[in-house]
């Protein structure tokens, strides 16, 4: 009886130490959970030495996608922690609120995206004066005097483009050009055209027959090669600068039984573009690095901030994704 | 039996403990559920925080616009509350950087109302000094901060009652276990403490029940029942051991009332044996003074007539009478007397001259002895009425041809005085009538002591120790021996 007396005492003192401890766990936890963070005295998260304001777009295109991707990828080396607001595309006065809201609040910096023809310069001014960095991200580099400025080359993306269309139909090219919205002036004036419109020209025979530049919908695209197919039936080939307008164009091919008769050359690789890539909907797809423009945008901001020039206006390069890749 | 602890500090102890344990678990189960009431709390804390900061601002703007308007001391005053209730929330926000999307919006609010708070105070101080453009730039300012930071509140709310909502369900998911550990908590609990006191019931009430049993067993009179050793408290260690004693004391008392009733039991029979004895030898001592009608006057008479049958030269007349004279001398002294065997033998010769004289040659008589049987002591008149009686019983109706023989011998640490005769033997009746030795009241019948005063007397001199056996049979005679014990001797 003693014995047996004393091992179920072990056995319930154990188990009764258990329960508390699990208890006081579990208790423990569920305060944690409710505590969260902002108040003095439950510093949870992890510390970063700067705080970098982060104004993008909410839009389904994948380069912000990437963009934001590259930025957080890069954040923890560089010391950042990044606060994240994105406006609506057709809101732009969001991004212009939120960037007085950074000056005013004392953040350490605000990163930026600023399209080809938004005006910036007074953005560098205003930050300057209140002791903020400011870097602007993009696709092509607006105009102006620009303090810090990551983005791709444009015209480049277009000549390559250009020139993968002529490499596959010779003078036989007949492209339509889809180019993305946000721009200012004539299409013709558009880095992108001109780069393709460069590739063109060293095939004779081989002409752009349309240009149009998309809205901001998230169909634009698909309405526009529906435009630029049904007033120009001959086109053979299209040219898109962004991943949304590719998916809409391969969409409108599709539709259209056209596979095969259409190339495409599209830009980045979401994973419903490389699917088409794959089916050879779309020939050749490339790719700006926005994921790398997001990483060099940071460490441009984490260079300034430790005193040293800004580097003004860094272009990334891109890559070209086949079909063969895809696969 | 082992001593521990006294009965009232183990009861007190134990009590304790489960006292101790049952409340220990209800008062932790009690205080989780008010940490967990309490951690509610935190969820609306920051909440709470936000809308302060809020309310703040928009009092302190309000104000500001007054006193700025109106230059009121009351609006002053109002601003300068509002801003110290700005400045003391404001400081509970975490001012580091961290990587945290809701802290780095409430750093930012913090940075926000900060720029307020200058914005304003340098318009106030405008105000006060009279330049009118610099504290209406500063008014248009902090007007402006108060905007964005309401963007950013707003945010911030958004943001929190989304986390708030991911936080309760990570709150609400544990909930379930935190009530099951709450249970198997409060349940271990009352299970350790019930184990504890049954044990130590058991222990105590097992001791109690022992002794019980032990009580029982003495009142059915079993005092043999030893208490078993017991380990438990002093106060039951001290009733256990005063049990036993008193087990122990009545058994020896009884054992003693036995052993002295069965001594005075044996020395009761041992007088009542005696004062028989006693009374049996002075009943033969009577039998035998009855008999002894004055002695001397025969003895005399005896000697006198010998004397006479000298004179008339009457030989054999006067060798009877010698022999008469001395046999008679012999027989009618005292019966409980000691003599030695060859007193008796010598006397059995007389006898026998005697009875010749009456039988002639009608039978034959042998007579033998030991050499170191004839010195033992043995009763008087032993012999003799043993041949009395085989001549008298046993030869009854015989005319001729029977035989005496008496024998004295040693054996086996006895000496055996034996008649044997070859007379008619007696049947089984009379053998079973003759074990009976009487009350030695017997008449003594044709001329002599019967053969149931010789085994009295024979038991009687030797303590009980001396025995006569017969062994006859019809028509097969009769032998009777004497068997008297050589370390006592006959007395």
């Amino acid at each position: 009886m003693k014995k047996t007396a004393w091992i179920l005492a072990a056995f319930f003192g154990l188990v009764l130490l258990g329960a508390v401890a699990l208890n006081a766990d579990l208790v423990s936890r569920s305060r944690a959970a409710l505590a969260g963070a902002g108040i003095s005295g439950f510093p949870e998260a992890d510390a970063a030495r700067l705080h970098l304001l982060v104004v993008l777009p909410d839009s389904d295109d994948g380069y912000f996608t990437g963009l934001l991707e590259g930025i957080e990828a890069a954040a923890p080396e560089a010391g950042v922690a990044i606060q994240v607001e994105r406006y609506p595309p057709s809101s732009p006065e969001e991004s212009r609120r939120w960037f007085e809201i950074g000056l005013r609040s004392g953040v350490d910096g605000i990163l930026m995206y600023a399209a080809r023809s938004d005006d910036i310069q007074p953005y560098f001014d205003f930050a300057e004066a209140a002791g903020v960095v400011f870097v602007a991200v993009g696709k092509e580099a607006p105009g102006g005097v620009i303090t810090c400025f990551v983005g791709s080359a444009p015209l480049f993306h277009g000549f390559e483009g250009g020139r993968i269309i002529t490499g596959l139909l010779a003078q036989r090219a007949r492209i339509g050009i889809i180019l993305p919205s946000g721009g200012s002036g004539s299409p013709e004036d558009d880095s992108l055209y001109k780069g393709v419109a460069a590739a063109v020209a060293t095939y004779r025979g081989a002409e752009i027959v349309a240009t149009l530049r998309t809205g901001a919908g998230p169909f634009a695209a698909e309405e526009a090669a529906a435009v630029i197919l049904g007033s120009h039936p001959e086109i053979n080939a299209f040219f898109c600068a962004t991943s949304r307008d590719t998916l809409g164009a391969a969409q409108v091919v599709v539709d259209r039984g056209l596979e095969g008769k259409v190339a495409i050359v599209g830009a980045d690789e979401t994973p419903e573009l490389l699917r088409h890539l794959a089916n050879g909907v779309v020939a050749a797809s490339i790719v700006r690095d926005s994921r790398a423009i997001g990483v060099e945008a940071v460490r441009a901001f984490a260079s300034i901030e430790a005193g040293r020039p800004p580097p003004g206006v860094i272009e990334l390069d891109f890559t070209v994704r086949l079909r063969e890749a895809a696969e | 039996m082992k001593r521990s602890s006294s009965l009232r500090a183990r009861m007190t102890a134990v009590t304790v403990f489960m006292l101790a344990v049952v409340g220990a678990a209800t008062l932790y189960t009690g205080f989780a559920t008010g940490e967990l009431s309490r951690s509610l709390g935190l969820l609306f804390r920051r909440n709470q925080l936000i809308e302060d900061i809020r309310a703040g601002l928009d009092g302190a703007s309000s104000a500001l616009s007054g006193y700025l308007s109106s230059r009121s001391e009351d609006y002053l005053a109002s601003y300068r509350r509002n801003a110290a209730i700005l400045v003391d929330r404001t400081s509970h926000i975490e001012r580091r950087v961290h990587r945290d999307e809701i802290m780095l919006l409430q750093r930012q609010l913090a940075g926000l109302v900060g720029r307020f708070l200058l914005d304003a105070d340098a318009a106030v101080a405008a105000k006060a000094s009279g330049h009118i453009a610099t504290f209406a730039a500063g008014y248009e300012s902090a007007v402006r901060t108060v905007e964005l930071s309401q963007a950013v509140i707003e945010r911030i709310e958004r943001r929190n009652l989304s986390a708030s909502i991911v936080a309760y369900s990570g709150f609400e998911s544990r909930i379930g276990s935190i009530v099951a550990t709450n249970a198997v908590l409060a349940l271990a609990a009352a299970l350790l403490a019930f184990t504890v006191y049954v044990h130590y019931v058991w222990g105590m009430t097992g001791t109690l029940s022992t002794l019980a049993d032990s009580a029982r067993a003495i009142a059915r009179g079993d005092y043999g029942r030893e208490l078993p050793r017991i380990e438990a408290a002093e106060e039951l260690v001290t009733m256990a051991e005063a049990f036993e004693e008193m087990r122990r004391s009545v058994r020896s008392s009884f054992d003693e009332l036995k052993s002295k009733a069965e001594m005075e039991r044996r020395l009761i029979e041992e007088d009542l044996r005696l004062v028989d004895m006693d009374r049996k030898l002075k009943d033969a001592e009577l039998l035998a003074l009855q008999a002894q009608i004055n002695p001397h006057f025969l003895y005399n008479t005896l000697n006198a007539g010998m004397q006479l049958a000298l004179v008339e030269r009457a030989k054999s007349t006067g060798e009877f009478m010698e022999k008469l004279g001395l046999f008679i001398r012999y027989a009618l002294r005292s019966p409980s007397r000691s003599v030695v065997v060859a007193d008796e033998i010598a006397c059995v010769e007389r006898y026998v001259w005697l009875l010749r004289l009456r039988f002639g040659e009608r039978f034959a008589f042998v007579i033998r002895s030991e050499a170191d049987a004839l010195a033992v002591k043995t009763p008087a008149l032993v012999l003799q009425p043993l041949v009395e009686n085989a001549v008298t019983h046993g030869f009854k109706g015989l005319e001729r041809g029977g035989e005496v023989r008496v024998s004295a011998r040693v054996e086996g640490g006895e000496v055996l005085l034996a008649v044997e005769d070859t007379g008619t033997g007696m049947d089984e009746a009379t053998l079973a009538g003759l074990e009976d030795e009487g009350d030695g009241t017997e008449s003594i019948g044709e001329g002599g002591i019967g053969l149931r005063n010789v085994m009295r007397r024979v038991r009687l001199a030797s303590g009980g120790k001396g025995r006569v056996v017969i062994d006859s049979a019809s028509g097969r005679g009769t032998t009777v021996c004497v068997h008297l014990p050589l370390a006592d001797g006959a007395s």
